[in-house]
């Protein structure tokens, strides 16, 4: 196998990345590594502004063999490559010519597009939550049930009818809230916290390869 | 208190602490990595959701459907979500290799383009490992959209479209988390999700089969490899959580007593 190709070498690049970022948070190393990591930082930036391309890439490779061979919904597949085209080309910033973020079609899409687009899926939650609260709110077990008794409760305490019927379901809300909900959400940040730590370790001694090409060689 | 004094001249104010607490538990990982591969593996307990990600894989097979197997929203080089990120990708390296195996797609919609090529690797490397590369599909891993509900509706798209066997979800969600697996639900998938995300666990709980909760995810990598040296490795996050614990419990004693030693000791 080709040297450039070997498996050490993107470890060891993450290794030397990873150690930049930690070792100047914690320790106090001098103007001169902390423009270092600044200038780091900068890179990564570029790095992921420079992924746009493939982004792009990608959605032409896959929607352009869909409409050239007439494929199921390709007028989707079209009429996505079309705007994205149009989005990319008055959203270039080349104000001399009247293009850029300001440019009015670029607005237009943005506003009256994209934006109500946005908002509506947002409000779609609300349905999803109802049938997803319908199927969890079975009392199948002893957890269920006491999913079900705590999220009537919160249910009570929410809706201004609730605590006018059951007066005693906001200050009971609120304690279930503050208190065990509380506690539970404590325990599994710091449990995800102390995962993530061993999950960097083990990426920095190069056994956590998962992001590597899965693991292979 | 000199010795305080005198480390705050090399270690940045408030960050000894957790200097101190980073490198027991680095080097309570690094000494049960090592534990592991000498042959010392630890038992440790089974999860019910990566078990059942095999399962899934085999009804979806059974089915003739495709398995949906994403990692999230956030960047893999984002600080605070970006290892949740690389949890959903060793997850993935997994789903993609028994797929491959039994010859079930595999489709991954990916929102971050920085994630996109990483997830392309994986899955067509897994391939590769099977001995099937021409079975790889670049078209099955579709980057839909940076933006969160452009990529939410592409996805559930896709799922209905192609009537999703299997959904496994692993990495940071938000609010994309319900809709995703409502969606899955409704098209009839196994669905195996996992998050740290503590706002939407609760989503994933009531509306997937199964849920990886917060630190889960994080082992599931060394848990699926069956790798001794990676399952010593989780030793580790319980010497973290003994830590933690020896701390609340100390802080809540010497807090009763009206001294603030402790909090002190992690302001440091």
């Amino acid at each position: 196998m080709a040297w450039y190709k070997r498996i050490e070498i993107p470890i060891a690049i993450t290794i030397i990345c990873a150690l930049i970022q930690i070792i100047p948070y914690f320790i106090v190393m001098g103007p001169a590594v902390e423009e270092f990591m600044d200038n780091a930082v900068n890179w990564e930036m570029l790095v992921a502004a420079g992924a746009l391309f493939v982004g792009a890439i990608s959605l032409v490779l896959v929607h352009a063999p869909r409409i050239v061979k007439r494929q199921t919904h390709w007028q989707y597949s079209l009429e996505l490559l079309v705007l994205m085209a149009l989005t990319i080309i008055v959203g270039l910033p080349i104000r001399e010519i009247g293009l850029g973020m300001d440019n009015a079609i670029f607005t237009f899409i943005v506003d009256n597009i994209l934006t109500p687009l946005d908002s509506s899926l947002y409000a779609m939650l609300a349905f999803f939550i109802t049938s997803a609260a319908y199927r969890a709110f079975k009392a199948r077990s002893l957890e269920a049930a006491l999913l079900l008794v705590a999220g009537s409760i919160l249910v009570f305490r929410n809706a201004p009818l609730g605590t006018f019927l059951i007066p005693g379901a906001a200050d009971l809300g609120d304690w279930l809230f503050r208190i065990p909900n509380m506690a539970v959400q404590r325990a599994v940040i710091i449990g995800g916290a102390l995962g993530a730590i061993v999950l960097g370790v083990r990426t920095l001694s190069g056994y956590e390869r998962g992001y590597l090409r899965g693991g292979g060689v | 208190m000199n010795f305080i004094f005198e480390t705050s001249q090399i270690i940045h104010s408030g960050r000894a602490s957790g200097l101190v607490i980073l490198l027991i538990i680095a080097f309570a990982a690094i000494y049960f990595i090592r534990r592991g591969k000498g042959g010392k593996i630890p038992s440790i307990r089974r999860v019910a959701g990566l078990d059942a990600i095999e399962e899934a894989i085999g009804r979806a097979t059974e089915m003739g459907r495709p398995v949906f197997c994403s990692q999230g929203l956030a960047d893999i080089h984002d600080s605070t979500y970006g290892p949740q990120t690389i949890a959903g990708l060793s997850v993935l390296g997994y789903v993609a290799q028994l797929c491959a195996r039994y010859g079930t797609r595999v489709i991954v919609p990916v929102v971050s383009l920085t994630v996109y090529p990483i997830a392309r690797e994986i899955v067509e490397n897994a391939y590769r490992m099977e001995g099937k590369l021409d079975q790889f599909r670049v078209e099955d891993i579709p980057f839909l959209s940076t933006w969160q509900f452009s990529y939410s509706l592409g996805y559930m798209s896709l799922m209905r479209r192609e009537k999703a066997g299997a959904n496994i979800m692993i990495g940071a969600y938000w609010a994309e988390s319900l809709q995703l697996s409502e969606v899955g639900y409704r098209v009839g998938a196994m669905q195996v999700s996992g998050t740290a995300n503590t706002h939407q666990i609760p989503f994933f709980v009531v509306a997937t089969d199964y849920c990886l909760i917060g630190e889960e995810i994080y082992a599931a990598g060394a848990y699926l490899s069956k790798d001794p040296a990676m399952i010593g490795s989780i030793v580790a996050q319980d010497i973290g959580k003994i830590i933690s614990l020896i701390l609340i419990v100390l802080g809540i004693l010497i807090g009763l007593s009206g001294s603030k030693i402790i909090v002190d000791l992690l302001n440091m």
